[in-house]
């Protein structure tokens, strides 16, 4: 038998207002396939917390629990919710059964939420259903079932989707011995034939006795206890003769195999309005999808084409200065280059309309200035190498703001419209650049630069500086 | 309908249809987040592509203090994970500092084993001129402010105290000792001292750890010089020359030369990626074509060797702390060999030295993997790859350089990876890539059994910086924001699944992060061994 859960050192502590409750405190336990454990202890005393920390319904403060192998408190929450659904199955202490659906519905539920065919989840919950002697009610709603009953139809739900552990909280409580023992022999032969792993949580001697192994949960903590003798009622039972599960009420009993209930059984108009009114907005509905599915198709492709045209522009076209080079006459002659980063997608750019600002008490001064090939009006191809755009400025301002002495604070902003295609068509993107450099006033020599702002001799004296974006 | 078709409809079939119905209506809730939206991803040579999505964090994040300089906004502040609230924070302005740029930092493990209780930790500061390259129009030269109090290359010791939940200034270490420096802070892995270095100055110190009102000692101080064959500044590297490792030894009253901006060689830092615009001349400075780039000095976490990396050199120097002399150089350029024989050439000062023909590019940031058998080091600018040396030997001569990290998007300058962290369990290590303005950076996952990057996180932020990893393997969080004044944060995934937990707001533009320990074995999960 192969370890299907290992819990060590769990622990759990509720915060109360007059200091913390240990709802569970350092418990340990291990339960292998096919094994049947049996947890018993009074009310309060920690079982269905640990119920559901076994469960990953609830987190630990402290402690490992691995399921099959796997650490499910590593799992992010939505993974542990899959394997929840997939291998674990639940008994809760109430049967928490959908009022509005018949017991095959109800057993059926899980299958279908986890993306079986309808096919296959009906058949599963009608074989289980079966199982448990409940094949003649499977269109009964709860409210027409016993207490025993509806376990049983609970636990057909517990087992639909074949988990490796069952979780049962209370699994007979509430029930009279008779449906108890029922409840009980079912578990016993699932547990041998699937070799499923079976954790109940009891207060009660009947279930425990059972058990493979059972333990006594005390203000928090777990004890392995011998198991309690079987009472009288089950000797009395497994004596009994005749099938496990009482019949089903005279005139519900049928010999035929189920088959769907026709619309004149039903017994409420209410139900039958309700139903109409779901299937006539559900036809209303798929025809409002059907045309908005189309429309979506559209906006979805016109929103893919700018999302690429923006990835162009943002993610693919590197812009940046180059070079400056500022001549005694005011002069300066600079280049931007332009860079495409993914050589597997064309695209091409209108521009760069470039514009060139010296800083002058804190505002930002116009420079006249010129591209060299009139570049602001050409369509290009960006290219994987650097291509350099020339232009031209002039620059001799009496006054301008000396963030380090002796050099211009220059902004140059660019503009390019970004296309995916020579012919513009569709949605073009417009990037603007800003860039920023210091620029060496040509008019003052190195040595003064070094002067004016406390450098040593021999500093190198840059014609540009780079300035980080800002 | 037919009364026949009538028949048919069953209890069941109507479930079926207002159950499709429903599923219908979840459905088209659903449809909104389908393609064309942030949340898509998609698979491209088998990496798993993602753009980063921007949502807030809505889950506990573990009881874990996280450290975040603050750069122009010129002091740190701490946050508390579990609840996202900020514990503490510190302002340098308000000890006297005139220009405070509150640059890289690394905590101490707390000494009771609860960071809440107090830690400590030590950040370096830059200074000088360093403020005026982002275009403030700023009065502060003007006003004498990047003198006597401004200069920066400060190397604050700073408590936590969790009683009164503030932030105290213990000692500024370039005060007590002369060694001003303004780059990576390094604690040793057994927390028993650490490492700080400058690129401006090339000086890398090692210190003692003080505690409380006590005073940090220097161990030993190197300072890197390169000597070029070339006297063109264009050629200064790409034609070889010879790297001098001295040992600086302090003057008569027990100090070092190097206080304030001291040494620098140059006026400004190389920004990320700025190597380059040294040999083209434009970056100011008094010595640029002496410059060797060192600017971190970190640990193997086996706790014996450092490397002090050069980044115009393109390696580092193994340092052997037993005796505080270099052991070798390890070189991250391809096409060049990995190790080379360091020679001892002086005694008075000691002076090693280090002949390459040729320095291919440089190398920027750099880590130990935490099991300490892998290096990683950054190959910039030309090459844009990564390095892996094979560090399992005990003797670092015999570390190899076995393989690159390489990518199809790493070509050319830009994007390149750049600050390196690895997961608690060693299994993956986490790069941040860096595109040019305006560009939003990224990160990228590279599994550590076969170095073939994994997962791209895209569109992180702009200038994604250091990593940090929360010491239960569960998180890594990004900080971002690091050379201006543009938006700032913490962006969040798990280690373990990859998957996206959000961003969290933190103020400042960032160019580091920590995780403060609360025990030394968590120290080479910490900055003592990645940065």
């Amino acid at each position: 038998m192969s370890v299907i859960l290992d819990a060590q050192n769990l622990s759990r502590i509720y915060p109360a207002r007059r200091g913390s409750i240990a709802a569970v405190r350092q418990v340990s336990i291990g339960i292998q396939s096919g094994e049947f454990v049996a947890i018993c202890g009074r009310s309060g005393s920690g079982k269905s917390t640990l119920m559901a920390l076994l469960g990953a319904l609830a987190r630990p403060d402290h402690g490992t629990l691995y399921l099959e192998g796997i650490d499910l408190l590593q799992l992010s929450p939505r993974k542990l919710a899959h394997l929840r659904a997939h291998r674990i199955g639940f008994m809760l202490q109430t049967n928490s059964l959908l009022p509005g659906l018949t017991a095959l519905d109800n057993a059926a539920l899980p299958g279908l939420l986890a993306g079986e065919s309808q096919h296959q989840a009906y058949s599963r919950a009608q074989k289980l259903l079966t199982r448990l002697g409940m094949g003649d009610r499977w269109d009964a709603f709860p409210n027409e079932l016993s207490g025993g009953q509806q376990r049983r139809v609970s636990l057909a739900r517990a087992l639909q989707h074949e988990p490796a552990l069952l979780l049962l909280d209370e699994p007979t409580s509430n029930l009279d011995p008779l449906a108890e023992e029922e409840i009980l022999t079912v578990m016993r032969e699932l547990r041998d034939e699937r070799k499923l792993a079976i954790l109940a949580v009891t207060h009660g001697n009947q279930l425990a006795s059972l058990a493979d192994r059972v333990f006594q949960m005390s203000a928090g903590q777990l004890a392995l206890t011998e198991k309690p003798p079987a009472e009288t009622v089950r000797s009395s039972l497994i004596q009994r003769q005749g099938p496990v599960f009482e019949k089903a009420p005279q005139g519900l009993a049928t010999e035929e195999k189920p088959k769907p209930a026709p619309v004149g059984d039903w017994r409420g108009p209410a139900s039958f309005f309700l139903a109409s009114l779901l299937l006539g907005a559900s036809l209303l509905y798929s025809t409002d999808r059907i045309i908005a599915w189309s429309q979506g198709r559209q906006l979805w492709a016109k929103q893919e084409k700018k999302r690429i045209t923006e990835e162009i522009a943002f993610r693919q076209l590197r812009a940046d200065v180059d070079s400056f080079e500022a001549k005694g006459d005011g002069n300066v002659h600079a280049n931007l280059f332009l860079q495409n980063y993914d050589s597997s997608r064309r695209f091409f750019i209108l521009g760069p309309s470039i514009l060139v600002f010296v800083q002058t008490d804190g505002r930002w001064d116009s420079v006249p200035q010129e591209t060299t090939e009139g570049s602001d009006t050409k369509i290009r191809e960006v290219i994987p190498t650097k291509t350099l755009i020339p232009f031209q400025f002039q620059l001799l301002p009496a006054k301008y703001d000396e963030l380090i002495r002796g050099y211009f604070h220059i902004r140059i902003t660019s503009t390019m419209v970004i296309s995916e295609t020579k012919e513009a068509q569709g949605d073009l993107f417009e990037r603007q650049d800003d860039y920023y450099i210091y620029l060496k006033d040509p008019r003052l020599s190195a040595d003064e630069i070094r002067r004016l702002n406390g450098w040593v001799s021999g500093s190198v004296v840059p014609p540009w500086i780079a300035m980080p974006s800002h | 309908m037919s009364k026949a078709h009538l028949e048919k409809i069953s209890r069941r079939r109507f479930f079926s249809y207002g159950f499709a119905g429903l599923a219908g209506l979840t459905g088209a809730g659903l449809t909104r987040y389908l393609p064309g939206t942030s949340f898509a991803a998609k698979k491209e040579d088998g990496i798993l592509i993602e753009d980063a999505v921007y949502q807030g964090i809505r889950e506990s994040l573990g009881k874990y203090i996280y450290l975040t300089p603050q750069k122009l906004g010129g002091g740190t502040h701490a946050v508390d994970l579990g609840t996202q609230k900020t514990l503490a924070w510190i302002s340098y302005w308000n000890y006297g500092d005139s220009c405070p740029i509150s640059h890289h930092l690394a905590a101490f493990y707390a000494d009771s084993g609860d960071p809440y209780k107090g830690f400590e930790f030590i950040n370096s500061t830059q200074g000088g001129d360093n403020v005026l390259m982002y275009g403030l129009k700023t009065k502060i030269k003007e006003h004498g402010m990047l003198d006597q109090y401004g200069m920066g290359n400060h190397i604050y010791r700073v408590g936590y105290d969790g009683k009164s939940n503030q932030m105290e200034l213990l000692e500024d270490v370039s005060e007590t000792t002369g060694v001003g420096l303004g780059v990576h802070t390094v604690p040793f892995p057994d927390g028993q001292g650490f490492a700080c270095a400058d690129g401006q100055k090339d000086v890398v110190g090692f210190f003692s750890r003080a505690r409380g009102q006590d005073k940090t000692k220097v161990l030993t101080a190197f300072r890197g010089d390169w000597v070029p064959n070339s006297k063109v500044l264009a050629e200064t590297w790409t034609k070889g020359g010879t790297i001098r490792l001295i040992k600086l030894a302090p003057g008569k009253d027990g100090k070092y030369d190097y206080y304030g901006t001291k040494g620098n060689k140059l006026n400004y830092e190389m920004a990320p990626m700025a190597e380059l615009l040294v040999e083209k001349g434009q970056t100011p400075g008094a010595s640029p074509h002496t410059l060797t780039g060192l600017d971190f000095c970190l640990h193997d976490p086996r706790n014996r060797y450092s490397i002090a990396g050069l980044r115009m050199c393109g390696g580092g120097f193994i340092i052997d702390r037993t005796s505080m002399e270099p052991v070798c150089y390890v070189m991250a350029n391809e096409g060049l060999a990995d190790n080379w024989p360091v020679k001892k050439v002086s005694n008075s000062p000691d002076t090693w030295e280090v002949t390459l023909p040729s320095v291919g590019n440089p190398i920027h940031e750099t880590g130990f993997n935490p099991s300490g058998n892998h290096l990683v080091m950054m190959n910039n600018l030309r090459a844009n790859n990564v390095a892996v040396f094979d560090t399992s030997s005990d003797d670092p001569r015999a570390w190899k350089r076995i393989t690159f990290v390489k990518d199809k998007e790493w070509q050319g300058e830009y994007p390149s990876p750049f600050h390196v962290n690895f997961s608690i369990d060693g299994s993956k290590c986490f790069f941040t890539v860096l595109r040019p303005k305006p560009m939003k950076s990224d990160v990228y996952v590279v599994s550590t059994k076969d170095w073939k990057v994994i997962k791209k996180f895209r569109n992180v932020g702009v200038d994604t910086q250091t990593t940090a990893t929360t010491y239960d393997g569960k998180y890594a969080l990004v900080i971002f924001s690091g050379f201006q004044r543009m938006e700032s944060g913490a962006f969040v995934f798990r280690q373990d699944t990859l998957e996206q937990v959000g961003y969290m707001p933190n103020f400042g533009g960032h160019h580091d992060c920590v995780i403060v320990p609360s025990k030394v074995e968590e120290m080479k999960y910490s900055r003592s061994c990645t940065v």
